[in-house]
């Protein structure tokens, strides 16, 4: 389903120096299989997905989604094809406040079906994720683990064949991320989606069918033993100046933590 | 935390929100400046007049006054002087005028005086020595106005029009301002006494004696003078014309009040559009300050810091930017009330006005920037959840409707009840505008969605539900936008209506002639100078000329008011403006006024001296003469109040035989601009006579009537620039604000064209909703302040509901902010989605 063939992505850095972001990456991913992709900070994830999600041009190599080389798509066709065959997940905040579960899950379906015909076909997949007496709550009314739930059921709502998860767990405690983490495995399988899930989350590996690390740019097979300590642990930089950052920071160190 | 440290952290953290914080001020300052240049628009006619009178009388505390522009005998002069406690008595006689020169013409108050008149110390004579032209028959203009009729040197030729004379007469002075400073902005003319009863033809007349008591002197003299005047002579204080004014300038008072107070709110209102955008940083720096250990009493400091900054910008260039605009765009025109009063143009600025416009400007600082201080000090310092529905009222908008309702009421009851309490009526309709918004914007995003539920697209779904989790800054912004078209439309709807009652009622009294001659000059436009009718016989017996009449009319102070009293020959038809009767039969009240010894009064003038149909009462004219009430009208134009009695009646009441006016009726089917050219060859050159048809004369008062009213229509134009320019920074701050949501609906699917439309319609619903709102309470608004000049000034309104201009403003606005808008929304639909994952 997904094919990373070669995949380089370079950046010019200060000087005459270049950052070697993505190396050589191969990798694929068949239908209703899900990959974990571990590393730590400035490894390379969020290039990756962002080359696979066709909002970076890699330096070299192909991203094959499909059978069909994404390069070629104009940024018209791109912004289609994430509609209908790719879903993301990040964290839950992307939300809208003061939205319903329902109106928030139907987001992306109602770019190509009546607002009936959405709230239809989404409310399966909402009473499949456990929020089917939750369907008129606002997001605010919702706890983390529920508004996380409902940006799989968004992801999942156009039926896409890759699912890019980012960091799905991050604001999640340990209990809810690994339901989280289920739901997803249950679902990529049932609907035969590929799932790429970048995550610091140990526990991600237990529900993942491969595991990776991309290190340096480069992939190499996860060995958890080999590292010393877990990917978790991997610590955020402490914000060196300006109180506003460090709030920011200090949400996302939280998040972190199992 | 020490004041040096407050002071460190508000600059380090400007660097990161510098351009939230310059929005905040541009609003502010909108605000300050709109209210300054309104306030200083309004004080300065009235502080013209009070200087004008006191740069004449100087320390004379006392003054002896006709009734008329006839005067009183100088005679009296030597009885004054000889008065026990009377120190200093100056004779001044005034008139009306019009001054030309080789680069124009101007209406000019003439003042003649003599060397009595410099030792009173008044700035106006202070420095011209009226001695040595006192043989010579000169005149004194200030600078300025010797300017714009283009005299400048000694001995030049200025020609005056006084009474139906014209006359030249020398330059002898041009008074600039470092001689008699604000006065210089006046439009007078100095003439020695002897000059100026030669000029109007009233040899040893008199308008006026100012009066210095002595010491300890002035409740005597002032007793003794009332006895000299034996009732048929006015004995004031100096501020007499100053009371009178106030009177006088009540409309164009209470209109600016309004202005001020809806300028103010749109100013506020755009100032806390911008300040909510820098309310996220607070909320991080005060939680993080909280979390740090800080009390709420150092927190609410660095806050009170900062509106201290923000205020302080903001008021200095808003009194900058107020100050421009009270000299472009909000400058006073006097013309109206200067055929009354001696006016000036001069801008007046005390310290009144600037800490008016201060403590507006500081309080919306602080008002703005402390908002959220409460709620955020309630919270729980370690409560680090993300906020979802930051900003969302307490009430809910349901019990916010109610209380809306309630206001809404009370000024319908305000505009039935009380009409005359227009502003507070306003205020509530301004309150219940923005306690109904929220529910009306919520039921607007719920319609909106429903019908989009009809059809496949995303962008009116994500838009709804966009707005419908913005909070108070949607709110904030649609406010803007109500507030803005309710002024505009309640100001300009009457200001419509107004002008179209003038109209009327200038027509319906001047029907009765086909055409009018008076004494010419601008400053004569109400026919109130008299002079000697003597070529009435020669008239009569030009070709088409069916009828001559003698209109007499003047200005007479009745009570605190100065009421224009007209009274149309006895033998033209109609006598009386009838569709200006607000009580009273018409046929029988034009019976009883041409009969003589009956008067039709404004009714407000009638109500303050407690009159009704019917009743007796003694008209104060120079010889005080007792008349009947036959109806009550309208104030016939003239805002302080009309009294319409007959010709007769005016030259018993008047004790002279004086016109104002001829009126002529002509033959019927007989060409009017032939018989005026008759009219013209027969009074030949420099008759000082002006002839106008009655078509003519009544344009020259709309004319006259829409340049009383052009403040209303600079308002009018000022609150929706001002609103449209509010609402595109605000909402174009809002949606660059929005770029990372932007981004993540790239990264689900959404294309660049399809997040611009969403922009777009946000910006469409938000603005057309506020809108719409803001011109429904608009018409209501325009309906109170109809009734207000009706039932309280007595102004001749014809009542309308102007829906089309209501919408056209509407969609103008709408459209307006929305253009304005499109570049910023396509750029930041422009957002790489990519940001999303970066962020």
């Amino acid at each position: 389903m997904l094919e990373l063939q070669d995949l380089v992505k370079h950046y010019p850095a200060v000087g005459s120096e270049t950052v070697r972001a993505i190396e050589g990456v191969s990798l694929e991913v068949a239908p209703g299989e899900a990959v974990a992709l571990y590393g730590p900070s400035g490894s390379g994830k969020t290039t990756l997905l962002l080359m696979i999600a066709m909002l970076l041009e890699p330096t070299a190599g192909k991203v094959v989604i499909g059978g069909r080389d994404v390069a070629t798509l104009s940024e018209r066709e791109a912004s289609r094809f994430r509609l209908s065959e790719l879903g993301f997940i990040r964290q839950s905040f992307d939300l809208l406040p003061g939205v319903s579960t329902i109106d928030n899950a139907t987001l992306k379906l109602l770019a190509c079906m009546r607002w009936r015909e959405a709230r239809r076909e989404i409310a399966p997949l909402l009473r499949r994720l456990g929020l089917g007496e939750r369907l008129s709550h606002r997001s605010e009314m919702l706890s983390m683990g529920e508004r996380q739930r409902v940006m799989i059921a968004r992801a999942l709502s156009t039926s896409p064949r890759l699912l890019l998860a980012d960091e799905p767990t991050g604001s999640l405690d340990t209990r809810r991320g690994g339901e989280v983490l289920e739901l997803l495995r249950e679902l990529c399988r049932e609907r035969q989606v590929a799932a790429v899930i970048v995550t610091h989350d140990p526990q991600a590996a237990d529900y993942a069918d491969r595991v990776l690390t991309l290190r340096d740019g480069r992939l190499c097979e996860h060995a958890p033993e080999a590292e010393g300590k877990g990917p978790a642990d991997e610590p955020e930089p402490v914000p060196a100046s300006g109180l506003a950052e460090r709030e920011e920071l200090t949400v996302s160190a939280d998040a972190g933590r199992p | 935390m020490s004041p040096a440290n407050v002071f460190h952290l508000y600059r380090i953290r400007l660097r990161a929100r510098w351009f939230q914080e310059s929005l905040a001020i541009v609003g502010i300052a909108a605000g300050v400046a709109l209210l300054f240049a309104s306030q200083i628009s309004s004080a300065s006619l009235q502080s013209s007049v009070r200087v004008l009178a006191r740069g004449i009388a100087g320390d004379a505390t006392i003054q002896l006054l006709a009734r008329a522009p006839q005067g009183f005998p100088e005679s009296i002069l030597p009885r004054v002087r000889a008065l026990p406690g009377v120190r200093l008595a100056a004779p001044v006689l005034e008139a009306g005028a019009q001054a030309s020169g080789p680069r124009g013409s101007a209406p000019v108050q003439m003042i003649g005086a003599d060397s009595s008149l410099s030792k009173l110390g008044g700035l106006l004579v202070r420095h011209a020595d009226l001695r040595p032209f006192g043989r010579v028959g000169a005149i004194a203009l200030p600078a300025p106005l010797a300017r714009t009729i283009g005299v400048s040197g000694f001995g030049q030729e200025v020609i005056l029009e006084i009474a139906g004379h014209r006359t030249e007469a020398p330059l002898y002075e041009r008074l600039s301002a470092s001689q008699i400073g604000p006065l210089a902005a006046s439009s007078v003319a100095i003439v020695p006494l002897f000059f100026a009863q030669e000029l109007t033809g009233r040899p040893a007349r008199l308008s006026r004696i100012l009066i210095r008591p002595q010491p300890g002197a002035q409740a005597r003299v002032r007793s003794e003078l009332a006895t000299i005047a034996d009732g048929k002579l006015n004995v004031a204080g100096i501020d007499y014309e100053e009371r009178l004014f106030a009177t006088a300038a009540a409309a164009s008072s209470q209109s600016t009040a309004l202005f001020a107070a809806i300028s103010a709110l749109v100013g506020f209102l755009f100032a806390f559009n911008a300040v909510l955008f820098t309310v996220p940083q607070r909320r991080r720096l005060i939680a993080d300050l909280r979390r740090d250990g800080y009390t709420p009493r150092t927190v609410t400091a660095v806050l009170a810091f900062d509106a201290l900054v923000l205020g302080l910008i903001a008021c200095a260039l808003g009194l900058v930017l107020g100050d421009e605009l009270s000299i472009h765009v909000l400058h006073s025109d006097p013309a109206f009330l200067s055929l009354a009063f001696a006016v000036g143009d001069e801008r007046a600025i005390d310290a009144q006005i600037i800490a008016l416009a201060l403590a507006g400007g500081m309080l919306a600082a602080a008002v703005a920037v402390l908002v959220p201080l409460r709620e955020i000090l309630a919270r729980d310092p370690h409560d680090r959840a993300p906020r979802l529905n930051h900003g969302a009222p307490r009430l809910g908008p349901g019990w916010m409707a109610l209380a809306g309702a309630a206001c809404f009421l009370t000024a319908t009851a305000i505009l039935l009840a009380a009409p005359d309490a227009a502003i507070p009526g306003m205020v509530l309709l301004v309150a219940a505008l923005l306690l109904v918004l929220p529910f009306a914007l919520r039921s607007a995003l719920a319609l909106t969605a429903r019908v989009a539920r009809r059809f496949v697209g995303a962008v009116p779904h994500i838009a709804t539900m966009e707005l419908g989790s913005a909070g108070a800054r949607a709110l904030a912004i649609a406010a803007t936008g109500a507030v803005a078209i309710f002024g505009s439309v309640a100001i300009q709807g009457a200001h419509g209506d107004l002008l179209a009652g003038l109209e009327r009622s200038a027509r319906e009294t001047n029907a009765a002639a086909d055409v009018v001659l008076a004494p010419a000059g601008s400053y004569n436009l109400l026919s109130t100078t008299p002079f000697a009718p003597a070529r009435r016989r020669a008239l009569e017996r030009l070709p088409g000329v069916r009828a001559v009449g003698l209109y007499r009319g003047g200005l007479l102070d009745y009570g605190a008011r100065r009421a224009l009293v007209m009274a149309p020959p006895a033998g033209f038809e109609p006598l009386l403006a009838t569709g200006q009767l607000l009580s009273g039969e018409p046929r029988l009240a034009e019976a009883r006024v041409r009969a003589g010894g009956w008067a039709m009064l404004s009714q407000a003038l009638a109500a303050e001296h407690g009159l009704h149909v019917g009743q007796a009462f003694t008209l104060p004219s120079p010889d005080p003469t007792r008349l009947r009430v036959a109806a009550l009208s309208t104030n016939l134009g003239w805002a302080p109040g009309a009294i319409v009695i007959s010709a007769s009646t005016y030259a018993h009441a008047w004790a002279s035989s004086e016109a104002s006016a001829y009126e002529i009726a002509l033959a019927s089917g007989f060409p009017p601009a032939r018989a005026m050219r008759e009219i013209r060859d027969a009074l030949g050159p420099g008759s000082g006579l002006a002839v106008q048809s009655t078509a003519q004369r009544t344009a020259a008062q709309d004319a006259l009537s829409r340049q009383a009213l052009s403040r209303l229509t600079q308002i009018a134009a000022l609150i929706p620039i001002a609103a449209v320019l509010a609402m595109a920074a605000a909402l174009g701050a809002m949606i660059w604000q929005r770029r990372p949501r932007l981004a993540k609906l790239k990264l689900e699917g959404l294309a660049h064209a399809q997040l611009w439309h969403t922009i777009l319609f946000e910006s469409v619903l938000l603005l057309s909703v506020g809108c719409l709102i803001g011109a429904l309470f608009g018409l209501y608004g325009q309906q109170l302040a109809d009734r207000a000049l009706a039932q309280t000034i007595n102004f001749p309104v014809l009542y309308s509901v102007t829906a089309m201009t209501a919408f056209g403003s509407l969609v103008l606005v709408t459209a307006t902010a929305t253009a304005i808008l499109a570049v910023p929304g396509y750029l930041a639909a422009s957002v790489p989605a990519a940001l999303a994952l970066q962020e």
